[in-house]
C-alpha cells in the first residue's frame, strides 16, 4: 500500500475532503435525476390509476395510454440520462481542475478531453 | 415446411456471421478477462449493443409480445420499468462499479466488504438469478421450436441447451453479442414492418377478432394466477408497481449485464454505454406493441410464448407467412442465444473460479451443470410463462444485489455483517413469498402477489439497521475504496499511486 493510500485509510489525508465533496456532489446529482424519473413514473402510474379514462382516451386514432407508454416515456428517460451524464462529468472535471491547481497532480488533463461523446 | 427451411437458413447465417465476428484478432482467451469480454476498450455504442443483446432476451421479447396480445396496455409498463432500470444503473452504479476494477458482482463484494463469506453469498444469489434466467430462455426457445416443427418443448429445450453449451464454450465475445443484437433488431423490425404494412393495406386475411375493449386501459384485473413470479397475471396498480419496482432496481443486479461494463476502458465510457443502451432499448421496445396489437387481432388466445410465430401464418397464409415465421424464429433464436450464452459464461465463470479454481476446464463443467439444473427445474417448477420467470429473477436481484451495490457505492458505513444480513433477508423474503404464493396463496395474501413491494424495503432496512448496529464490522480502508470508486481514473491513479486499469481484483 502506498503512503497516500495508508493516510487515506487512516482518515488523515487532506484529499479525503475532496473525495467526500465529490461524492456529495455526485450523490446530489444522482438523487435529483432519480427524483425526476420517480416523479414522472409516479405521475404516470397515479394518473392512469386515478383517471382510467385518461388511458383509454383516443388521440389521433391511438389510445393515449399506448402513445405515452410506448413512444412518450423512452425519449424522456434518454434526455434525463444525457443531462445526468453531463452533470456528473462536469463535477469530475471541476474536481480534477481544483486538485491540479492545488497539488500539480492530475497529469496532463482529466480522464478524457471534454467533448460530445458518441453516446 | 417453408418456415422451417427459412429459419434453418437464417440460423445458419446468424451462426456464420457470429463466428466471423467472434474470431479474436490474435490470441484466444488467455486470462479470465479475455474470456469474459474478449476485447477491452471497445466503443461505447458497440458495447451497448452487446449489453442490449444480453438484456433483450428471447423470453422477454416473445413473452412480452404474447402477453400484450392477450392483455393489452398493462403489459406496456414492463418496458417502461426496464428502461428506468438502466437510468438507475447509470445514476447510481455504473461508473463507480467500473472504477472499482471488479468485474463480477462477487468480486465487487469481496473487494468492498473484504470478506470471502460475503462473496459466497453474492455467488449464491448470482447462481440463483442465472438459473432462473436460463429457465426463462430455454422455456421460450422450446416454445419456438415447438411452434415451428412440433418438437415437444422438453426435447427442444434439451437440444437448445446443447447449442448454448457449445457456443458458450467456444467463446462468448462482445462482438458476437453485439452482432446478434443488430441481427435481432433488423429481423424483428422487418417482420413488424411487413406485418403492419400487410394489415394496413388490406393484404392480410381479415382479423379473427376485434380488439377487446380492455385493450386500451393501462391497468387490468388484479387476479393472481398462481404464476411463479411477481404479479405475472396481476395487472392491477399494485401489481404493475411491483413489476416496475423489480425491473427498475433489479436490472443493476443482472450478472450478465454488469460484467459487460468491464469492456469499457473507464467510468466515463461506461456511463456513455448505458446512455446508448437507453437509446437502443427505446427503439427495440417499439416493436413488441406492434406484434402485440396484431396478435390481439389475429391470434387471440394463443399461448404467450408462441403467439409471435403463429401471427404471420394467420395473417398471410401460404409462403409469405411461412417465410416471415422462419425469419421471426431466427430473430428469436438470436435473442435466445445471445442472452443464454451471456448468462452461462458469466455465472459459470463466477462459480467455476470460486469453486473449481478457475480454468477453462472447470468452466466447461460448470456451464454444462448450469444448463442441466435449468432444464431439470423447468420440468419440476410450475411456471406460467417465460416473462414471469424473468420478473422473478429481477425481483431477487432487486431485493439482494441492489441494496448491496447502492449502499456499497454511496455509504461508508456499510458493514460486512449488515450487507450479508440484508441480502439474505431480501432474497429469503422473495423466496419464501414466492413459495407460499405457490403452495398456500391465502396464507400470504397480497404480499405473496407483490413480493418486490415487501422484499426490497426489507432488504434495505435490514442492511442499514444491522450496519448501524455493527460499526466494528465496517471493512477497513473504506475511505480509500470510496476514493477509488468516485474519482476519475487519471486522478485516482495520480493520487493513490496505482494504475486503476491494472487493478484486477479477479486474479486473486
Amino acid at each position: 500500500m502506498t503512503a497516500r493510500a495508508a493516510a487515506l485509510r487512516a482518515g488523515e489525508d487532506p484529499l479525503w475532503g475532496s473525495v467526500a465533496a465529490l461524492v456529495a456532489v455526485q450523490r446530489r446529482h444522482a438523487l435529483r435525476t432519480l427524483a425526476v424519473v420517480g416523479a414522472g413514473l409516479g405521475l404516470l402510474l397515479g394518473a392512469f390509476a386515478l383517471v382510467p379514462a385518461a388511458g383509454a382516451a383516443v388521440l389521433g386514432g391511438v389510445p393515449f395510454g399506448w402513445l405515452v407508454l410506448t413512444a412518450g416515456v423512452q425519449p424522456a428517460w434518454l434526455v434525463v440520462a444525457l443531462r445526468h451524464v453531463r452533470a456528473a462529468e462536469q463535477a469530475e472535471r471541476d474536481l480534477v481542475r481544483a486538485v491540479r491547481r492545488r497539488t500539480g497532480a492530475g497529469g496532463s488533463g482529466p480522464g478524457r478531453p471534454p467533448g460530445r461523446g458518441s453516446a | 415446411m417453408t418456415a422451417v427451411v427459412t429459419s434453418v437458413l437464417g440460423v445458419a447465417v446468424l451462426l456464420l456471421v457470429s463466428a466471423i465476428a467472434g474470431v479474436p484478432p490474435a490470441r484466444r482467451y488467455v486470462t479470465k478477462s479475455d474470456f469474459y469480454t474478449a476485447a477491452r476498450a471497445v466503443a461505447p455504442w458497440w458495447n451497448a449493443s452487446a449489453v442490449g443483446a444480453g438484456f433483450t432476451s428471447a423470453a422477454a421479447f416473445l413473452g412480452l409480445a404474447g402477453l400484450i396480445a392477450g392483455h393489452g396496455a398493462p403489459l406496456l409498463w414492463y418496458p417502461v420499468g426496464v428502461v428506468v432500470g438502466y437510468v438507475v444503473l447509470l445514476t447510481l452504479v455504473v461508473a463507480p462499479l467500473r472504477r472499482s476494477g471488479a468485474y463480477t458482482l462477487c468480486d465487487f463484494a469481496r473487494w468492498r466488504l473484504g470478506s470471502a463469506a460475503a462473496g459466497r453469498v453474492v455467488t449464491g444469489v448470482v447462481l440463483l438469478i442465472g438459473v432462473v434466467y436460463l429457465m426463462a430462455q430455454i422455456h421460450a426457445g422450446g416454445a419456438v421450436l415447438n411452434a415451428l416443427c412440433g418438437v415437444p418443448p422438453w426435447a427442444g429445450g434439451c437440444a437448445l441447451a446443447v447449442v448454448v453449451a457449445v457456443v458458450a464454450i467456444a467463446g462468448s465475445t462482445t462482438n458476437v453479442q453485439a452482432v446478434q443484437f443488430w441481427v435481432m433488431l433488423a429481423v424483428l423490425g422487418v417482420g413488424a414492418l411487413a406485418l403492419a404494412v400487410a394489415w394496413l393495406t388490406g393484404l392480410a386475411a381479415p382479423p379473427a377478432a376485434d380488439l377487446p375493449a380492455h385493450f386500451a386501459s393501462p391497468y387490468g384485473p388484479g387476479e393472481a394466477r398462481g404464476a411463479l413470479g411477481p404479479a405475472a397475471g396481476d395487472l392491477s396498480p399494485p401489481g404493475v408497481l411491483a413489476v416496475v419496482l423489480a425491473s427498475a432496481l433489479g436490472t443493476m443486479g443482472l450478472p450478465h449485464v454488469t460484467v459487460r461494463f468491464y469492456a469499457n476502458p473507464d467510468g466515463w465510457s461506461a456511463r456513455r454505454t448505458v446512455v446508448a443502451v437507453l437509446g437502443m432499448l427505446g427503439l427495440f421496445y417499439l416493436l413488441p406493441p406492434v406484434y402485440g396489437v396484431l396478435g390481439g387481432l389475429y391470434a387471440p388466445g394463443a399461448p404467450a410464448d408462441r403467439m409471435m410465430l403463429l401471427l404471420p401464418l394467420r395473417m398471410l397464409p401460404g409462403v409469405p407467412g411461412e417465410v416471415l415465421t422462419g425469419l421471426l424464429a431466427t430473430g428469436a433464436f438470436a435473442a435466445f442465444l445471445a442472452t443464454s450464452c451471456g448468462v452461462v459464461v458469466t455465472v459459470g465463470g463466477t462459480i467455476s473460479s470460486r469453486v473449481l479454481g478457475g480454468g477453462v476446464g472447470g468452466l466447461r463443467v460448470t456451464v454444462a451443470g448450469l444448463l442441466a439444473v435449468a432444464l431439470a427445474l423447468l420440468r419440476l417448477v410450475p411456471h406460467a410463462n417465460s416473462l414471469a420467470l424473468v420478473l422473478f429473477g429481477l425481483t431477487i436481484a432487486a431485493a439482494s444485489l441492489c441494496p448491496l451495490l447502492v449502499l456499497g457505492i454511496w455509504w461508508r458505513g456499510l458493514s460486512t455483517t449488515g450487507a450479508v444480513a440484508g441480502m439474505l433477508a431480501g432474497g429469503g423474503a422473495v423466496a419464501v413469498l414466492a413459495g407460499l404464493a405457490a403452495c398456500a396463496p391465502e396464507a400470504v395474501g397480497a404480499a405473496g402477489r407483490y413480493p418486490a413491494l415487501v422484499a426490497v424495503p426489507v432488504a434495505f432496512a435490514v442492511m442499514l439497521a444491522v450496519s448501524a448496529a455493527t460499526p466494528r464490522r465496517v471493512p477497513p480502508g473504506e475511505a480509500e475504496m470510496m476514493a477509488r470508486m468516485h474519482l476519475p481514473e487519471r486522478l485516482a491513479h495520480h493520487l493513490l499511486d496505482r494504475s486503476s486499469r491494472g487493478t484486477d481484483h479477479s486474479a486473486d
